[in-house]
C-alpha cells in the first residue's frame, strides 16, 4: 500500500513538470498567431523570435517565414525556411514556400539533384548504419568461411564484394559526413536593418573591416559556408569594435570574403554543435 | 365648230342664274339677319325617359349660325356626350328672314330622378348669351327595358367573355425594384373569327416596368367559362417601380371579320353569323381587369452599405482563371450571381483591389430567360492586371440583396483568391535557369502557399539535426558484433585445433575422390575410397576410436547396435560386399552406375542413427 502512494505521487509530478515544458515557448506561440490574425505582423514576428529564444519547432520558423515573406525581408524568410525544413525536411509545403522566396529574392534556390538529395547532411545517419551494417555482416561472414568451410573460394567472392560494398558506402558517408559539416557552418545572408529595398546588397569584403572594399556581393537570401580555420574552428576576426567578422565563402565556391555577424543568420546556432 | 359656239352660251347663262340667285338670297338673309335679336333656348327630348333609354338635350341659337363657345356643365345623375350633332337653318316667317343654329348631345341617364342642367354661358360671335336651365325626369325601368337591360348586359359579357387578357402574378405584395415572373394571357374564344393579333399587350400605368414581349406560346382547347378558347401566352418580368397601392391594366387589339349586315339580333355584329368569312375586318381593344398590387418601399433598417438594390433570392461565387501569373499579365476573375431576382436593375459589384491591381470595367452576360431577366446566372467578368510582384490576393467580393419572402437583407461574399505574381523576365546565366524551371515546378498550388500553422507541433532544443555518430547507444551497440567476431574467429580457431576438423578434412578427400573415380571411370578406386569412408563415417557416429582399423563385419555389428533398419544395415552390408569383392576378387557383379551409387551411399550415410 505504501508503495502504491509512492508510486502515485512520482506519476503526479512526473506529469506535472512534462506539462510544464514548452508551457511559455506555446503560450508565445499563440500570442503570435493571434497578433498575426489582427494584423499587427511586427508584434507578431516580435513573439515568434522571442518563442524561437527558448525552443525551435517546424511550425514555429515556417510562420515566421511566412511573416518575412509578407513584409518582403526574403532573406530573414528564406533562413527561417531553411531551419523549418531541417526539422520536417519533408514537408512539401514548407519546400514550395522556400522555392517562391528564392524566386522572389532572385537567389538560386537548393540544389536538388540526386548526389545532393541521397548524400545531404541528413542522411549521414542512414550512412553511418548502413556502413556498420555492410562491415559487421562482411566480417562475420568472412570469419565463417575461413574458420568453418573447407573450401576456399566463396572466402575469395566474399572477401572481394565485401571490400567493394564497403568501398561505395564508406564513400557515401564521407559525402554526407561533409555535406553535414557544411550544413553545421551554413549562414543565410540577409540585410541587417528592417528595410525592404530589394535593390540592396550584402558585401563580403576583402578584409575584416567595414570600410573596405568588397570583394563580391551578395543578395539577401544567398547561402554561405563559414570557412574553418586551422584549428578546425570557424575562421573569425574580431574587430577594435568589438564586431565579429567570418570568413565566407559561397558553395559553389564563386564568392568569398568577410562578412559581419549582423548580416547573416546560422541555419544551425554555432552554440548548440560546440 | 359652230355648233359648239352656240350651245355654250346656254349652259353658262343656265348656271350663271343659279349661282347670282344663291349669292343674292345670301346676301339677303346676311343682311336681313343683322337686325334679328340673338337667342337661346334649351329643351330635353324627351323631357322624360326611363333609365334604360336616351334622351337629347338641345339647344338652340335664333338669330346666329356662328359655332358658339362654351362649356357644358357635368350633371352626376347624366351621362352627356362630346360630339353634338349641329345643324344650321335659314327660312322666311311672316316675310321676315330667320337664321338659327341647332345642337344635339346624346343623354344617357344614370339614375333615376329628376335632372337640371342649370343655366351656363355661351358666346356666339361677340355675344354673351346665357343658355336657359332645362330639367329632365328619369323614371323607372319597365319591362321591357329591364329585358332589353339583360340582353345587353348578356351580350357585353359575352363580349367581355369571347377575349381576354388574364395576368398572372405570383405574388400578392411587391417591394420597390422587386421584379417577378408574371404570365399574360390573351384568351380568343374559338368561335370569334379573328384574323390576326395586331400588338401584344401593352400595360397601362407607370408605376411598374415590363420586359419586353416576344413571340407568344400558342395553347389551343384551354376550357373557361364552358367556353373553348385559344390562350397565347407571353411570360414576362414585372418590376414595381413606384411605392404604394398601384393598379395595372393591360391591353391589346385583335383584328376580327364582322358581318355587314347591321340588323343582327344582338347589338354585337360578331355573333350568330354564319357568313362572318365574307364580312369586314375591324380591330378590337381586348382589356385585362385592373389589377391591384401593393408595392411596399424597402426597409432602411439593417439596410448594409454594398446594397445595390438587388431584390430576390441569390448565391453568389467569384472564379479566378490563374493562380500565377508574371508581373503585368492580365488576370480575368468571374463573379456569378445565380438564383432568381431583378437582374436586369442590377448593377455590377464594386471590387476594391487597393494599389494591387488595375481594374477594368467588367463585362455582362446572362444565362437564363433572358426576356423575363428573372431567373439565371449573371456574370461581371472583371479583368485584372497586377501591379506589383509576390503573393497578393484578390479581394473578395461582398453581394447584398434584399430577399422579399423573408423580408430581410443579406450580405453574401465570395472568397479571396491568392495570387502569385512572379517579378518577370530577367537575364540570369542560362545553365542555372533549367536547374530553376526544374525546380519551381512543384505540386503545391498557389493558393496552398504560406499558411499559417495555429499549433506549434512538437519542440525540440535545437535546429541541429541529431546524427547517430553522436549517439552513445550507437558506439555501444557495436559491441555486439565486435565480440561476436572475437567470439566467433576463436571458436572457429580452437575447432580447427580438434580432430573434428580433421575428420572434415578426410572426409573431403574422400568425397573428393569418389568424384575423381566417377570422372576418370576408375571403379578400383571409387570402391576403395567407399570402404574407407564408410568406415570413418560410422565409426566417427558411433565414436569408434580408430575407424580405419575395422572390419566389414564390424562395421555391421555397429550399425546394430545403433537404432538403424534392417533395409538400411542390408543396404550398407551390399556396398561393403561390393566393395571387398572388388577389391580382392577385381570382379565388378553390380552393374549400377557409379554416380547413382555414389548418390546412393551419401543417402545412405545420412540415413545411420
Amino acid at each position: 500500500m505504501k508503495f502504491e502512494y509512492i508510486l502515485f505521487c512520482f506519476s503526479i509530478i512526473f506529469s506535472f513538470s512534462s506539462s510544464s515544458l514548452g508551457k511559455d515557448e506555446d503560450r508565445l506561440f499563440y500570442d503570435a498567431v493571434r497578433a498575426e490574425a489582427s494584423g499587427d505582423l511586427d508584434q507578431a514576428i516580435t513573439f515568434y523570435l522571442q518563442a524561437s529564444k527558448l525552443s525551435h519547432s517546424s511550425n514555429l520558423h515556417g510562420n515566421l517565414a511566412n511573416l518575412y515573406f509578407k513584409k518582403e525581408q526574403f532573406g530573414h524568410s528564406i533562413l527561417h525556411f531553411r531551419k523549418a525544413l531541417l526539422l520536417q525536411p519533408n514537408n512539401k509545403q514548407l519546400s514550395a514556400n522556400l522555392d517562391f522566396a528564392h524566386e522572389m529574392a532572385k537567389t538560386p534556390p537548393i540544389s536538388k539533384n540526386l548526389a545532393s538529395s541521397y548524400f545531404s547532411g541528413n542522411t549521414l545517419s542512414f550512412w553511418c548504419v548502413f556502413c556498420v551494417l555492410i562491415f559487421w555482416t562482411g566480417l562475420l561472414l568472412l570469419i565463417y568461411l575461413f574458420f568453418f568451410r573447407a573450401n576456399k573460394i566463396p572466402l575469395l567472392y566474399c572477401t572481394l564484394g565485401w571490400f567493394l560494398v564497403g568501398g561505395v558506402v564508406g564513400y557515401a558517408t564521407r559525402l554526407s559526413f561533409i555535406a553535414n559539416s557544411e550544413l553545421s557552418r551554413e549562414v543565410i545572408a540577409f540585410l541587417p536593418s528592417e528595410e525592404n529595398n530589394q535593390s540592396k546588397t550584402i558585401s563580403l569584403r576583402r578584409f575584416a573591416g567595414e570600410k573596405n572594399s568588397a570583394n563580391t556581393t551578395l543578395l539577401p537570401g544567398q547561402s554561405l559556408i563559414i570557412d574553418l580555420g586551422k584549428d578546425g574552428m570557424n575562421k573569425t576576426h574580431r574587430s577594435p569594435e568589438g564586431k565579429n567578422w567570418y570568413l565566407a565563402r559561397s558553395k559553389d565556391g564563386k564568392k568569398k570574403g568577410w562578412i559581419l555577424e549582423d548580416e547573416f543568420g546560422w541555419l544551425i546556432d554555432p552554440k548548440s554543435n560546440s | 365648230m359652230g355648233i359648239n359656239h352656240l350651245r355654250i352660251p346656254n349652259y353658262f347663262s343656265l348656271k350663271l342664274w343659279v349661282f347670282l340667285f344663291f349669292t343674292t338670297s345670301t346676301l339677303f338673309f346676311t343682311k336681313e339677319v343683322k337686325g334679328q335679336k340673338l337667342r337661346v333656348e334649351s329643351s330635353f327630348q324627351p323631357p322624360s325617359i326611363t333609365i334604360s333609354n336616351n334622351s337629347v338635350y338641345k339647344i338652340v341659337i335664333h338669330g346666329s349660325q356662328e359655332n358658339p363657345q362654351g362649356s357644358l356643365p357635368q350633371i352626376p345623375g347624366l351621362s352627356i356626350s362630346n360630339s353634338p350633332q349641329t345643324f344650321r337653318s335659314a327660312s322666311f316667317i311672316n316675310g321676315v328672314p330667320s337664321v338659327r343654329l341647332e345642337m344635339s348631345f346624346q343623354i344617357k341617364p344614370k339614375k333615376l330622378g329628376t335632372h337640371t342642367i342649370p343655366s351656363w354661358p355661351i358666346q356666339v360671335g361677340s355675344n354673351n348669351l346665357q343658355v336657359p336651365p332645362c330639367s329632365i325626369q328619369v323614371v323607372a325601368p319597365n319591362q321591357q327595358d329591364k329585358i332589353k337591360q339583360e340582353i345587353e348586359g348578356k351580350q357585353e359579357q359575352d363580349l367581355r367573355q369571347a377575349s381576354f387578357i388574364e395576368f398572372i402574378n405570383p405574388r400578392e405584395f411587391l417591394f420597390e425594384g422587386e421584379t417577378v415572373s408574371g404570365l399574360l394571357n390573351l384568351f380568343i374564344w374559338d368561335r370569334l373569327p379573328v384574323s390576326r393579333i395586331e400588338r401584344p399587350p401593352q400595360k397601362e400605368g407607370d408605376a411598374f416596368s415590363l420586359t419586353e414581349l416576344r413571340q407568344p406560346q400558342e395553347k389551343r382547347n384551354q376550357t373557361k367559362f364552358n367556353k373553348t378558347y385559344t390562350v397565347f401566352s407571353w411570360p414576362t418580368g414585372l418590376t414595381a417601380a413606384i411605392a404604394g397601392q398601384q393598379t395595372i391594366q393591360f391591353n391589346t387589339s385583335i383584328r376580327v371579320r364582322v358581318k355587314s349586315r347591321g340588323n343582327s339580333p344582338f347589338a354585337s355584329p360578331f355573333f350568330n353569323d354564319p357568313f362572318f368569312g365574307f364580312g369586314r375586318e375591324e380591330s378590337l381593344t381586348v382589356k385585362s381587369d385592373s389589377i391591384n398590387i401593393e408595392v411596399k418601399a424597402l426597409p432602411m433598417v439593417d439596410r448594409p452599405d454594398s446594397f445595390q438594390g438587388a431584390i430576390g433570392i441569390f448565391s453568389c461565387r467569384s472564379v479566378s482563371d490563374s493562380d500565377r501569373v508574371s508581373l503585368g499579365d492580365p488576370v480575368r476573375l468571374i463573379f456569378e450571381i445565380e438564383g432568381k431576382g431583378n437582374f436586369s436593375a442590377m448593377p455590377a459589384p464594386l471590387l476594391n483591389s487597393g494599389n494591387n491591381f488595375k481594374i477594368g470595367p467588367p463585362a455582362f452576360s446572362f444565362e437564363g430567360n433572358e426576356i423575363t431577366m428573372y431567373e439565371g446566372k449573371q456574370s461581371f467578368e472583371y479583368i485584372l492586371t497586377p501591379l506589383k510582384a509576390g503573393l497578393v490576393s484578390i479581394p473578395a467580393i461582398s453581394f447584398s440583396y434584399f430577399d422579399p419572402i423573408q423580408e430581410k437583407y443579406f450580405t453574401s461574399k465570395t472568397r479571396a483568391h491568392p495570387l502569385r505574381v512572379d517579378p518577370g523576365e530577367t537575364w540570369v546565366d542560362p545553365t542555372p535557369i533549367k536547374q530553376q524551371l526544374k525546380t519551381s515546378t512543384y505540386s503545391i498550388p498557389t493558393t496552398d502557399l504560406f499558411q499559417t500553422e495555429n499549433e506549434p507541433g512538437e519542440w525540440v532544443q535545437d535546429v541541429k539535426t541529431h546524427i547517430i555518430l553522436d549517439s552513445k547507444i550507437f558506439w555501444s551497440v557495436q559491441t555486439f558484433p565486435f565480440f561476436f567476431a572475437c567470439g566467433l574467429g576463436f571458436y572457429g580457431w580452437k575447432r580447427k585445433q580438434s580432430g573434428r576438423d580433421l575428420f572434415r578434412q578426410k572426409q573431403a578427400n574422400l568425397k573428393k575422390q569418389m568424384k575423381e573415380s566417377i570422372t576418370f571411370k576408375d571403379p578400383s578406386l571409387f570402391f576403395r575410397a567407399t570402404r574407407e569412408r564408410l568406415r570413418l563415417e560410422i565409426g566417427t557416429f558411433y565414436k569408434y576410436p580408430n575407424p580405419s582399423s575395422l572390419s566389414s563385419h564390424e562395421l555391421t555389428q555397429l550399425l546394430q547396435n545403433g537404432s538403424n533398419t534392417e533395409s538400411t544395415i542390408s543396404e550398407i552390408q551390399k556396398i561393403l560386399s561390393i566393395s571387398d569383392d572388388h577389391e580382392f576378387a577385381g570382379t565388378l557383379k553390380d552393374t549400377q552406375s557409379l554416380d547413382d551409387l555414389y548418390k546412393h551411399i551419401n543417402k545412405l550415410l545420412k540415413q545411420i542413427q
